[in-house]
């Protein structure tokens, strides 16, 4: 496997305030990594130095094995961006902005095509500035996709998009992972990075704070798991089987062995013919990971 | 802005000419103020002075419109080239268009020059259309010089053009745009006598160190409107105005604008608004 992004001891400071400060991260070709933070982190700044737009004080990054402060327009031509709240030529069309973009690239995909993909066919004709917000997002992907990029840079890129939209660019993240296209995405949904990413970075302070796959890190994939259910009518806490606490309405206990204890506690309700209402399993989600990693990190107002 | 071509560069540019074009023309607000308000001067003014005469500084005396089409071909250069073109830039800096046409390989010198391609197409054809309009109607004559008259339209079109890049440094955000350019292109145009002639004195002597007096002027003599009266001074030999010399340090105050302008643009352009 080759390695499209390798970052090594990134360091950026803007005066006094050192927004980034010793980054490492490595991206293998074909993968899709989801970079986590809070406002401020550092993780705006480290994906900008990454697409070239920000000069770093100090580390290594090679970005496609180039340096992306001097890749230029040959380094540009092989990756892709999808920048946050970014503006376009509003008075052309969407499939004359989508032909202008292509034109850039010297391999591009086809225009119409492309339009397809993100759910823009019906709209080509249409001026860019009629567009719905959401709309205007899926000629952002498009624009950012139209040059057949190696390397996808997606910030933060179903921000503002209702639940189906959402899942309609889920869906084209996943065939370009199919394609084979590394993806280096930023968000701060949870579900997002769960569902799209093969491994996940938590930035907080301008430092990396964890990484792992979405199921193991910060602990998750050896986490006690989380039995929870409500009492069966006339059936008292000591009754049970099984210690647990009192949790809300509900009781609930923490367990490494959930097999065995579901298996006892079933075991029980059935031969009494009782209901365990509400029972689950679950194990501490991203989102619990998460704000437990950047729990001391204030968000700026 | 490196400039790494490639043969592939010239459609390049002309793609982006035909997309500034179609974006001029379909903007009413751009399109607007470019095209109407020069017209509307024209036609106000060459019909309240339509038969007229004017006395030039030198004692000259020509024909109202004759004068007037110069001063108008200015304005509607400086209109398209520096106010609409500080405005355009100003506005795609802070929506981020700027930063996203970065993001991608098209070169910057491609999109300035496609940017500086289609202003020239609008003030070219703004400069034709008001000279056709002021023959049509207001007793003006074909340009007597018609490839010098071209030539200063283009290079005017051009200064004015870097002008307009430069002066965005200067413009803290889109809402400030237009009052910034307007604060500083009201004054010139009048202080360069494209309305009326300005008499000799200090704001004569200050406006032939800028640009637009002398493009006023150097289109004044390509024109060498027919004249009216002839003090008894040199260079002047009615029926027709001959002043070829002096269009040699017109070119020359213009093409030291264009420089300042280019080399303003080249160190102090921004791609992102202030504070990112």
């Amino acid at each position: 496997m080759t390695t499209a992004i390798e970052v090594r001891g990134l360091r950026k400071a803007y005066g006094d305030v050192e927004a980034v400060r010793g980054i490492d991260l490595s991206v293998q070709t074909g993968e899709c990594v989801a970079v986590l933070g809070p406002n401020g982190a550092g993780k705006t700044t480290m994906v900008e130095i990454l697409e070239g737009f920000r000069l770093r004080d100090a580390g290594e990054v090679a970005v496609l094995g180039v340096d992306p402060a001097h890749g230029g327009r040959r380094l540009r031509e092989r990756i892709g961006i999808v920048l946050q709240e970014c503006g376009v030529e509003r008075f052309l069309t969407v499939a004359e902005l989508v032909r202008l973009h292509a034109g850039y690239y010297p391999h591009p995909l086809d225009p119409d095509a492309v339009l397809e993909l993100v759910g823009l066919g019906e709209k080509a004709g249409s001026k860019v500035r009629t567009l719905s917000g959401g709309q205007q997002r899926r000629v952002d992907l498009a624009l950012g996709l139209i040059g057949d990029p190696e390397l996808i840079f997606l910030d933060e890129p179903t921000t503002g998009f209702d639940p189906t939209a959402r899942r309609a660019a889920w869906s084209i993240v996943e065939s370009l992972r199919a394609l084979g296209k590394t993806v280096l995405l930023t968000t701060h949904y949870m579900d997002e990075a769960q569902n799209l990413a093969d491994r996940v970075v938590v930035v907080a302070r301008g430092r990396v704070v964890a990484e792992g796959a979405p199921d193991e890190i910060g602990g998750r994939g050896d986490a006690e798991a989380h039995v929870r259910f409500l009492l069966p009518p006339g059936v008292a806490i000591a009754d049970l089987p099984v210690t647990v606490e009192a949790e809300g309405e509900a009781v609930a206990t923490r367990t490494a062995d959930p097999t065995a204890l579901l298996h006892t506690l079933t075991g029980w309700a059935l031969e009494r013919g009782l209901q365990l209402p509400s029972l689950t399993v679950s194990r501490p989600t991203l989102e619990d990971v998460y704000l437990e990693l950047t729990a001391d990190v204030e968000e700026p107002s | 802005m490196k400039a790494e071509t490639s043969h592939h560069d010239l459609p390049l540019v002309g793609r982006q000419v035909v997309a500034e074009q179609k974006m001029f023309w379909r903007n009413p607000a751009a399109a607007g103020f470019t095209i109407i308000f020069p017209l509307f001067f024209l036609i106000i003014f060459s019909l309240l002075n339509g038969t007229g005469d004017i006395a030039l500084p030198t004692g000259i005396v020509v024909r109202f419109t004759s004068y007037y089409i110069a001063g108008i071909i200015v304005f509607a250069a400086v209109s398209a080239c520096f106010t609409n073109l500080a405005i355009n830039l100003t506005m795609r800096r802070d929506d981020g268009t700027l930063k996203r046409k970065r993001s991608t390989p098209l070169p910057a010198w491609a999109l300035f020059a496609g940017l500086l391609g289609s202003q020239l197409i609008v003030t070219v054809l703004m400069a034709l259309f008001t000279t056709a309009l002021s023959m049509a109607f207001f007793h003006v004559r074909l340009p007597q010089h018609l490839f010098e008259f071209l030539g200063v339209v283009l290079l005017s079109a051009a200064t004015l053009c870097s002008l307009g890049v430069a002066i965005t440094a200067v413009i803290p955000n889109q809402d400030a745009a237009p009052a910034v350019v307007n604060i500083i292109a009201f004054p010139l145009l009048f202080l360069s006598g494209l309305f009326f002639p300005v008499g000799k004195g200090t704001l004569h002597d200050i406006a032939q160190w800028l640009p637009l007096a002398r493009m006023q002027h150097a289109i004044f003599d390509s024109f060498a409107p027919a004249v009216r009266h002839c003090p008894a001074v040199r260079g002047c030999t009615a029926p027709v105005l001959h002043s070829t010399g002096p269009m040699a340090a017109d070119i020359a105050v213009i093409l030291v604008w264009l420089g300042i302008g280019t080399l303003v643009s080249l160190r102090t352009f921004r791609w992102v608004k202030k504070g990112e």
